[in-house]
């Protein structure tokens, strides 16, 4: 799904991902785990767009072929069906839940005048499937509320169910379960399972609550210093020297 | 009854360029001073075309107006794409007093500007419907058009997505979202309807003067563009009611007083101000009396 070869980024003196390199499969979750500063968001940041990378290739599956995306822009990869969700709640507060929902499920050229955008805001054939959406996160009562009026959990959920109305195929995550009560924390994991189970959808999650990426996680992804020390099942990494040594130091 | 007519005609054709400030900065988030500088080339432009090569006046607006906003696609590349919000308020007030320095020194007429604008023509005889009724019909249409289309985009996917922009470009851009494109568009949008309402202006007073493009104009913009609420288009044409009738009033009053015009204008100013701190502070009850909401950055 994703193949990154020998990606670097530095700021300044700082090398915050050195000559990492990644195969993701399809159909799997990964969990990049590591301390504080080991470099996974950059790595997210990197995949999706935010940071040009200093060297290395970033490849991804689309449709069957292989595509290089590292001098893309954010929005064309989001296209070719990258996800991201971002550490903190990015719903657009004024907008309805529904409106949120919405908005990911208008087609590609939307954002043109020419080509779409001067068609109406408005829910027409898509209501069944914004519906059901909204139901699968459990927010069918909160559809019509301002997203700024929503708990902490619910926005969580409702900035996921915009990835999967975007019908991404890669999905980032970057600390999905963070701040998140323990039924915020089911709900989420449900619904990551359910839409991996279904498609072809692959996660990448970023989170330092190990509990909760060694119940969801097909293989885990260990970073520190900016560099990857180790991948594989989650019991063998969260067992090894090199984990303890890594959360220690 | 002349300053009337006037007066409407004058307050349409400031609503037009409000309605496209009003959407550049409260649904798109773009800072810009630069509608000064658009308004000031549309209605050089639209002159030169009608008075020295000929062009009929209703040709001569839409020539101008489509031009400059080639001029502002032109801005908009080179800025929107490098440039973060406050740099880009800074570079568009560049663009504008820069606009007046150019106008000044190599533009028709020089410093003083150039006169004998031919009006905006007549549609049906003027012994029928006198002349000035006619261009303030025009304008009230135009005026109304351009309230409509506005508020009409809002509604549509381009005005969802800019809002999207508006509050997180970085979310936007991960939806799909082109946020440059976006943001283009709706500038291009607004530099038309600003060039317009510069030709507009132009055929109307019969001059065209380098200060149409001065600092005074861009706090006019301004002051009209935050009386306008921000949410509804037509709040546009009560804030191009307070900018145009103020400083025609007290112009009057002054006169009349056999004061100096200095004095006026520094009244206009003040009156400017004050109205700007009354909206602050009493916005959230003139919001119950009106329905005009300003909204928080």
């Amino acid at each position: 799904m994703l193949e990154i070869k020998g990606l670097c980024k530095r700021f300044g003196a700082v090398g915050a991902v050195v000559d990492v390199s990644l195969e993701l499969l399809a159909g799997r979750v990964y969990g990049l785990v590591g301390p504080n500063g080991s470099g996974k968001t950059t790595v997210l940041n990197l995949i999706s767009g935010f940071y040009q990378p200093d060297c290395g290739q970033i490849l991804l599956r689309n449709g069957g072929c292989l595509r290089r995306i590292d001098r893309l822009p954010v929005a064309a990869r989001a296209r070719l069906g990258l996800g991201r969700m971002f550490q903190e709640p990015r719903g657009i507060a004024q907008f309805t839940a529904m409106e949120n929902v919405l908005l990911c499920t208008l087609p590609t050229g939307s954002d043109n005048l020419l080509a779409g955008g001067l068609r109406p805001f408005a829910l027409g054939q898509k209501r069944d499937r914004v519906a059901r959406l909204l139901s699968s996160g459990g927010l069918t009562s909160s559809a019509n509320c301002r997203s700024a009026d929503l708990s902490y959990g619910e926005r969580r959920i409702l900035d996921y169910l915009c990835l999967i109305a975007l019908g991404s195929h890669l999905v980032l995550l970057d600390e999905p379960f963070a701040g998140a009560d323990p039924s915020t924390r089911q709900t989420l994991t449900a619904m990551i399972r359910d839409q991996v189970r279904r498609g072809d959808t692959t996660v990448l999650l970023v989170s330092h609550d190990i509990p909760a990426v060694m119940e969801i996680a097909d293989e885990l992804i260990l970073m520190d210093g900016g560099r990857i020390i180790m991948q594989g099942l989650p019991v063998t990494v969260t067992q090894s020297e090199e984990y303890k040594e890594a959360y220690l130091r | 009854m002349d300053f009337i007519v006037y007066a409407v005609t004058a307050a349409a054709i400031m609503t037009v360029l409000l309605v496209g400030q009003q959407l550049l900065l409260f649904d798109t988030g773009i800072f810009s001073l630069g509608g000064a500088a658009f308004f000031a080339c549309g209605a050089y432009l639209s002159a030169v075309l009608s008075k020295n090569a000929g062009y009929p006046s209703f040709a001569a607006m839409l020539i101008a107006a489509l031009a400059v906003t080639g001029i502002a696609l032109f801005v908009g590349v080179l800025w929107l794409r490098t440039l973060r919000s406050d740099f880009f308020a800074l570079a568009t007030l560049a663009l504008s007093l820069a606009t007046v320095v150019v106008l000044r020194t190599v533009g028709p007429g020089g410093l003083t500007g150039m006169a004998g604008v031919p009006s905006f023509g007549t549609i049906v005889p003027p012994d029928v419907v006198p002349a000035p009724v006619q261009t303030m019909l025009l304008c009230l249409a135009v005026a109304i058009l351009s309230i409509i289309a506005v508020q009409a985009l809002r509604g549509q996917r381009i005005g969802a997505i800019a809002a999207a922009v508006r509050v997180d470009e970085n979310v936007a851009a991960t939806l799909g979202f082109r946020p440059l494109l976006v943001k283009l568009q709706i500038f291009l949008f607004s530099s038309f309807l600003a060039a317009l309402a510069g030709a507009m202006q132009a055929h109307l007073l019969g001059v065209v003067e380098p200060r149409m493009a001065s600092i005074d104009m861009i706090v006019l913009l301004l002051v009209g563009t935050i009386l306008s609420g921000g949410k509804r288009a037509w709040g546009c044409a009560f804030g191009a009611m307070v900018v145009v009738l103020v400083p025609e009033v007290l112009q009057r009053v002054f006169v009349a007083r056999a004061e100096p015009q200095w004095r006026a204008f520094l009244a206009c100013q003040a009156a400017y101000g004050g109205v700007i701190i009354v909206m602050i502070f009493c916005g959230p009850w003139l919001q119950r009396f009106t329905g005009v909401r300003l909204r928080r950055a």
